[in-house]
């Protein structure tokens, strides 16, 4: 408690003391121990402050209670009780606040390793110092300087060949500490992070001109070689070993800078710094203002080239780059003024920090150019403004959670893009900033006092995916049921697989670098610059609202090379494409385009679309301009049109380099025997929705039947009736083993049913029975009745099996008021087996009460999300190709594929099925399930009703309920905290208990899940998705199991209503009718196991594939693993149960019998078993 | 290898299966019952078997005592009801839900249908016709095990036709249900009506306070209205606390107001501690290390 405090309190401390330690950020020369000193300092302040609490703790319980935050404090102190009530809402924020000061504990740079760093720092200025001076070289002159082989000027594109002024290196005029280590807000990184150092060249190197042409750039060029050429010797000598390189900053090619790395030593006496993982960053800056900053506007052009063009297009990216290489300084400046004025400043830029790094995005062009400084600036812009009249958007007072939520509110509702922010970095003066609807349709952030775009490097496509990312983020913010910290600043969500829903690898091939001539090198600098911005238009262009996201990156930009190269040798020419789709329209058949009428337009949408525009009459009667596409076999419409635009528009065969792996694998899913199957988009629900009509048929004439109680509902309850069986209904496939249909029967209220549970389901096959009578003689429908052993020690449920003449089977199930009743009144009678006759209860309740609700919810969840559906079947297929599926009730299995779709954060939504299964894999691969309950809010949306004023008239998790849920689940694992009773814990609103379908499940079972998707992750991760690989994913690991039966049983594969792999469907008749006796074609297979089980199933855990019609040669296998408990030496006694041998020399112990339970096991298959294969 | 012939006082009679290299092995013993209730006393028959293969029925001990003691003539073979379930117990669900008596008639199938419930897994209990046969084969099989002689076992032969007609087997004909079914039903009501009878002679009696036994109409055990009692008396009594609570006025005193708010404060200052408490555990966990 006391301590919890004192963090506070220590917040406050540092603030006081910081002034000194801070205040020479930009001579740190004169810092020596200071900051040291000051720290110790602190910490005994800490310690007194602790023993100070501790008496105030004994004092007054009110006080007491006041203290813990800063929230609560100011709360309480105005005894405001109806705020306080709200503690749902205070709740979150105060353990979100508990989670924000553990995070910056857990990130902050090390004390040892911040004192190592700042002794490094001083003899590298010592160092500086030392540099020799040069004037007035030529540029001949200059280039022999150096010795080309050591140390090469690194002049920018186009390297100088003649040039009428002079290099020269004076000292500079200022060394200074600037980026995050000088502001204080860097983070530990495990990769390492680097230390900016800017050293300022002294302004009479420069004339008022030299902005143009690469002038300034080229002196800075020689500035920086030569500091190079003497720091190698000078580091040398004064026992700093390091490696020095250039490095283009931010992936800035007109940028390089000085990286120094250290180099590990035996030597003692040398300054080593590698294991704090630093780099250091000398770079070399103008002095500020030394050009006319008007003249380097966005919209001035300061590159002469010789065009044809009356005017020179504009060179934004070169000007930004000048200005910003004269504003280090200046900025550290600025943003040190907000942070004295701001407490919590530092604490939030480091949370923008974090969170900007989980996500991808950081300051260097390839990684979108949107990094912690341009958070920082934004940050300070919105503390003196950012609205419409300039009214303020943060205020000095927030906390770090306020600021950063603020923050992510700007970036999520205001668009930069089409108009812009406008805010003056002039310290002093408060100049309030402005947002400016209309902008200049590149994103932007407007420094007015420094003429500088702070967004410079951001693309439109990089701060889209921004604007989406706080989107996403400001959701979770809002989120009040749920703890969503995890999400926003833990998780790394920067795996592209996950983070778009389809993947493309384009290599450019090299005859396309012809195209980027003069003109676009002024304006866009570098040719991969170029070719994205190029790209980004043209799919934008193609995909229009198919694509939420269009995000494109060179794949490694090297932005490291050694200093005696001018500039990086290897270029790469691959580009990632991700792209995000919108589910409702990326599988449109049509692109339409303008109407007939608008000349001007139609000309447009023609010239894009070359000859395949067409004009049509649509049904409406209107005449559009449009594209029809044709899904090609299995390739996503999406990628065709993509294929299509680049050809025409990029480079004529370029659809020949664009890859995509990933989209492979949904047709991994299997080819339906329909007639229809082979233009079918993944998304289709069509078989689904026959099925669903045949119901509804069937239902009308239930209904109808004159029976001596009425009917009161027919609800459907199986997984093909809620869009989510592995295979798609296909009429007439009896060997499906999903071919029968479950449905529950409930009869109007009645009294009569007999109170005593064999003669109450004796009663209900009479009526079975008397509708069977009638659907027989008066209908199409055959019907006949079956026993069923789903609720084990009843054994007296029948079922009516209904045969419909569209091809369908359903099995009618009945449910009465009383049986809820009855069960319960049979767990409370039994005293002993109550744990068991609890699991009977279950096994009801799952199949005649959850089975409904559960269908209900997910086929309307499967309609809202139109890639849930082929998703659930691929996880399933995979599943079961790893043998597992076999083990999961369809329930189970479908809530957890649910998942991503109503809790994807800290991704988003899936909208392609590779997504949506590495989505799957990924959250099981991580979900510690010993720890963590799932608890699904099954609803459509999952935005954040938080400003909904009808929050009771929504169907999402309450707060109350979500609680409840909770609770069930700690109450579960405090009797049981090693998950050996039960695993999973999936609680929605439908089933709170958490366990309805997971009760069943076995530790190894449910352990193995957790391996397999670990495994398939990293695969997927480490080597991508290659045809080889998607095939390992597919492939069962055997060798893990004790025995390997392999099977063989009559083909079923056309049966199951499945097209055969490898032939000709004219060659396959499709299934017209039924078979005379329908059990000749069901899976034998499946008797099997089933007896195995009955038989074998205390000693053994046994797994087969389910679906037998999948493998290509009727095969199967059945494995299994020894329950590790069976396998130990025994008393003898009557209740072992398992097939034992005695031991030798022992009257009372006998040990298993594997040879003889093998043999049995052999001897029960029969001709079904084709080997069996027992690990040693 | 010497293996013992016998543990715990079953003897071990090893048997070989078909197509197999190596032995299962059989315990057995006399079968000994409380004869108290049992009729028809099987007792001194009856050999008690455990551990047998699986797919044991009464042909196959039939063939199998043929082989080893001819003679022997098998009575009847009870063979647990979990060899063919995963479960370690049986539960009969008709007794946990009602305690109606049933019709004697049907007491004897219901009785051996108890036995095989009570029957451990892999386990039977195998009864002869008289004294004789079971001495024959007790001692036969003695022999074997004391030879520790492996005797080959009549294994029952499985495939695929048989997964087959399991499959059949589970449709059921209409017909025969339908007369089973009302025959149930039948066999149901009866005993409904008796216990309702047995019921409604209990009202008759004056007990010694002078009290009679109140049912209703609809009444059909007499646990029935004990644990409906029980109910009633739980029912009223919230039904009373719920009407004196909602006279209560909560807020009339300064000293309830003000309890109100400590309890409030307190309950705020308790959630923050267990936050406290979730945060330090998730440290614990290392739970904040965002890489």
């Amino acid at each position: 408690m006391a301590k919890r405090r004192l963090s506070e309190d220590g917040v406050e401390a540092r603030a006081e003391t910081g002034d000194i330690e801070e205040n020479d950020f930009t001579q740190f020369e004169e810092n020596e121990n200071g900051s040291r000193e000051v720290d110790s300092e602190e910490e005994d302040d800490d310690d007194e402050d602790e023993e100070d609490e501790d008496e105030q703790v004994v004092d007054a319980a009110k006080t007491h209670t006041g203290r813990p935050t800063k929230k609560q404090k100011k709360q309480l102190s105005a005894q405001d009780i109806q705020v306080a009530r709200e503690t749902a809402e205070l709740f979150k924020s105060n353990i979100f606040k508990l989670q924000i000061d553990e995070l910056i504990k857990e990130v902050r740079i090390k004390d040892a390793h911040v004192a190592k760093i700042e002794k490094v720092l001083h003899r590298l200025h010592d160092l500086i110092a030392k540099v020799p001076t040069v004037e007035n070289l030529t540029l001949q002159q200059a280039e022999h300087q150096f010795n080309s082989k050591k140390v090469v000027i690194p002049f920018p594109d186009p390297k100088p060949t003649k040039l009428n002024y002079t290099f020269s290196y004076l000292p500079p005029e200022e060394v200074s500490l600037v980026g995050s280590f000088g502001l204080k807000t860097g983070i530990y990184q495990s990769q390492g992070s680097s230390i900016d150092v800017a050293l300022t060249m002294p302004k009479e190197l420069f004339q008022a001109k030299d902005y143009l042409n690469y002038r300034a750039l080229y002196k800075r060029a020689f500035y920086l070689a030569h500091l190079a050429e003497h720091l190698v010797p000078l580091t040398k000598k004064n026992n700093l070993p390091v490696k020095i390189s250039y490095h283009y900053l931010n992936d800035d090619v007109l940028c390089p800078v000085l990286r120094i790395e250290s180099i590990k030593t035996e030597n003692p006496d040398d300054l080593s710094f590698h294991k704090t993982k630093f780099t250091i960053n000398l770079i070399v800056a103008f002095p500020f203002g030394v050009f006319d900053s008007k003249k380097l506007l966005p919209d001035k052009n300061s590159i002469r080239v010789q065009s044809d063009a009356d005017e020179l297009p504009p060179t934004p990216f070169y000007n930004s780059s000048i200005i910003s290489m004269s504003a280090y300084g200046y900025y550290l400046k600025y943003l040190y003024t907000n942070k004295k004025s701001t407490e919590a400043f530092k604490d939030a830029c480091k949370m923008g920090r974090l969170w900007l790094q989980q996500r991808g995005f950081g300051s260097s062009i390839n990684k979108g150019g949107f990094g912690h400084f341009e958070f920082a600036i934004l940050m300070s812009a919105l503390l003196s403004g950012g609205g419409l009249s300039g009214n303020k958007t943060l205020l000095h007072g927030f906390s770090s959670y306020q600021l950063f939520k603020g923050l992510i509110k700007y970036l999520a509702t205001m668009d930069l893009n089409s108009g812009y922010l406008s805010f003056s970095s002039l310290i002093g003066e408060n100049i309030s900033a402005k947002y400016k609807p209309e902008g200049f349709d590149v994103p932007t952030i407007y420094d007015k006092n420094s003429k500088l775009n702070i967004l410079w490097k951001m693309t439109q496509s990089s701060y889209r995916e921004l604007q989406f990312q706080a989107n996403e983020t400001l959701n979770l913010l809002n989120d009040v049921v749920k703890d969503r910290f995890d999400a926003i600043l833990l998780q790394k969500s920067d795996f592209d697989q996950m983070r778009f829903d389809m993947v493309l690898n384009l290599s450019v091939p090299d005859e396309l670098y012809d195209s980027f001539g003069p003109l676009e090198k002024i304006s866009f600098v570098t040719y991969e610059s170029y070719l994205k911005n190029k790209l980004y238009k043209i799919l934008k262009n193609a995909l229009g609202e198919r694509a939420t996201l269009i995000h494109i990156r060179n794949e490694k930009s090297s932005n490291i090379y050694p200093i005696h190269k001018r500039k990086p040798t290897n270029i790469n020419n691959n580009y990632i494409i991700g792209i995000q789709l919108n589910a409702d329209e990326c599988d449109k058949l049509v692109t339409k385009g303008p109407n007939n009428d608008e000349q001007e337009l139609g000309a447009k949408f023609r010239s894009f679309w070359g000859s395949r525009a067409s004009l049509r009459r649509f049904k409406d009667g209107t005449i559009q301009h449009c594209v029809v596409w044709t899904s090609q076999g299995n390739e996503p419409i999406v990628l065709s049109i993509m294929k299509y635009a680049l050809d025409l528009h990029l480079h004529p065969d370029i659809s020949q380099h664009v890859i995509s792996e990933s989209a492979r694998i949904a047709n991994k899913l299997p080819t339906p025997l329909l007639p229809s199957a082979s233009n079918q988009v993944t998304t289709s629900l069509a078989s689904f929705t026959n099925l669903r009509s045949a119901f509804e048929n069937f239902n009308k004439i239930l209904t109808n039947l004159d029976l001596p109680l009425g009917l009161k509902s027919l609800l459907p309850a199986s997984a093909a009736l809620r869009f989510s069986s592995l295979l798609q209904p296909v009429p007439f496939a009896t060997s499906n083993p999903d071919f029968w249909n479950e449905l529950i029967l409930q009869f109007e209220t009645s009294t009569r049913w007999p109170d005593e549970i064999s003669a109450l389901e004796k009663t209900k096959t009479a009526f079975l029975l008397k509708i069977s009578e009638i659907l027989n003689s008066e209908t199409t429908y055959k019907s006949f009745i079956t026993k069923d052993s789903t609720v084990t020690f009843n054994e007296d449920i029948t079922l009516l099996n209904v045969l419909t003449p569209e091809g369908y089977g359903f099995r009618l199930r009945v449910l009465t008021e009383r049986d809820e009743v009855l069960y319960l009144r049979a767990v409370a009678n039994a005293d002993k087996q109550k744990a068991l006759v609890q699991d009977v209860y279950l096994k009801f309740n799952r199949t005649y009460l959850g089975a409904v609700k559960h269908t209900r919810t997910v086929s309307q969840l499967a309609h809202h999300f139109q890639y849930y559906s082929a998703t659930v079947r691929l996880f399933k297929l995979w599943l079961d190709s790893q043998l597992l599926l076999y083990h999961f009730s369809d329930e189970l299995v479908e809530l957890i594929a649910l998942k991503p779709f109503v809790d994807p954060a800290p991704y988003s939504v899936p909208h392609s099925v590779e997504n949506g299964l590495l989505q799957i894999l990924h959250f099981l691969a991580n979900w510690n399930w010993k720890e963590n309950s799932l608890i699904l809010d099954l609803v459509k949306s999952n935005i954040a009703s938080d400003e909904e004023p009808n929050l009771k008239l929504s169907d999402r998790l309450s707060i109350q309920s979500y609680r409840i849920i909770e609770q069930n689940f700690d109450k579960i694992r405090k009797s049981d905290p090693s998950g050996i009773k039960s695993q999973y814990f999936i609680g929605s609103k439908d089933d709170p208990s958490g366990i309805l379908w997971s009760n069943e499940l076995t530790l190894p079972i449910a352990t193995r899940l957790t391996a397999l998707s670990r495994a398939a992750i990293q695969l997927v991760k480490t080597e991508g998705l290659s045809d080889k690989n998607l095939d390992l994913l597919f492939t069962p690991a055997l060798k893990d199991y004790d025995f390997v039966i392999k099977v063989k049983s009559a083909n079923i594969t056309a049966s199951s209503g499945i097209l055969p792999a490898n032939t000709f469907k004219n060659l396959i008749t499709p299934l017209t009718s039924f078979p005379d006796d329908i059990t000749t074609q069901y899976d034998l297979i499946q008797a099997y196991v089933a007896e195995l089980n009955d038989k074998f199933g205390n000693v053994i855990i046994f797994s087969t594939r389910k679906f037998t019609g999948l493998s290509d040669d009727s095969t199967n296998v059945i494995t299994g693993i020894f329950v590790p408990t069976a396998l130990s030496k025994k008393k003898f006694g009557v209740n072992l149960g398992i097939d034992s041998k005695p031991v030798e020399e022992s009257s009372t112990e006998v040990v298993i019998n594997r040879e003889g339970l093998f043999n049995q096991i052999t001897l029960l298959g029969g001709e079904l078993v084709q080997s069996i294969k027992i690990r040693k | 290898m010497v293996l013992a012939t016998e543990i715990k006082g079953y003897n071990v009679l090893p048997v070989s299966l078909p197509k197999a290299q190596t032995t299962h092995y059989i315990y057995f013993k006399k079968h000994e019952t409380r004869s108290t209730d049992n009729q028809k006393n099987s007792s001194g028959r009856s050999i008690f078997l455990c551990n047998l293969p699986i797919g044991t029925t009464t042909s196959t001990l039939k063939k199998f005592f043929q082989e080893v003691a001819i003679g022997a003539t098998i009575e009847t073979f009870v063979a647990s009801l979990l060899n063919d379930c995963p479960e370690d117990v049986w539960i009969n669900l008709t007794k946990l839900t009602s305690d109606l008596e049933f019709n004697p008639d049907l007491q004897s199938a219901r009785n051996t249908n108890d036995e095989a419930a009570r029957l451990p897994k892999n386990c039977g209990v195998v009864t002869f016709v008289d004294k004789s046969a079971f001495q024959l084969a007790y001692t036969a099989i003695r022999k074997l095990s004391a030879a520790r002689t492996v005797s080959s076992w009549p294994f029952s032969t499985y495939d695929s036709k048989y997964f087959l007609n399991h499959y059949k087997s589970q449709i059921l004909d209409a017909e025969a249900l339908s007369d089973a079914v009302s025959q149930a039903l039948v066999d149901f009501d009866r005993a409904e009506q008796e216990s309702r009878d047995n019921l409604q002679q209990q009202t008759q009696l004056v007990d010694e306070d002078g009290f009679t036994l109140v049912v209703g109409s609809h009444r059909k055990t007499k646990a029935g209205i004990m644990g409906k009692q029980k109910l009633a008396a739980t029912v009223e009594l919230d039904k009373a606390n719920t009407k004196l609570k909602k006279k209560e006025k909560e807020d009339f005193y300064r000293f309830q107001l003000r309890q109100r708010k400590k309890d409030e404060m307190n309950e705020l200052l308790q959630k923050f501690k267990l936050d406290q408490e979730k945060v330090r555990l998730m440290r614990e966990k290392k739970r904040f290390r965002p890489y």
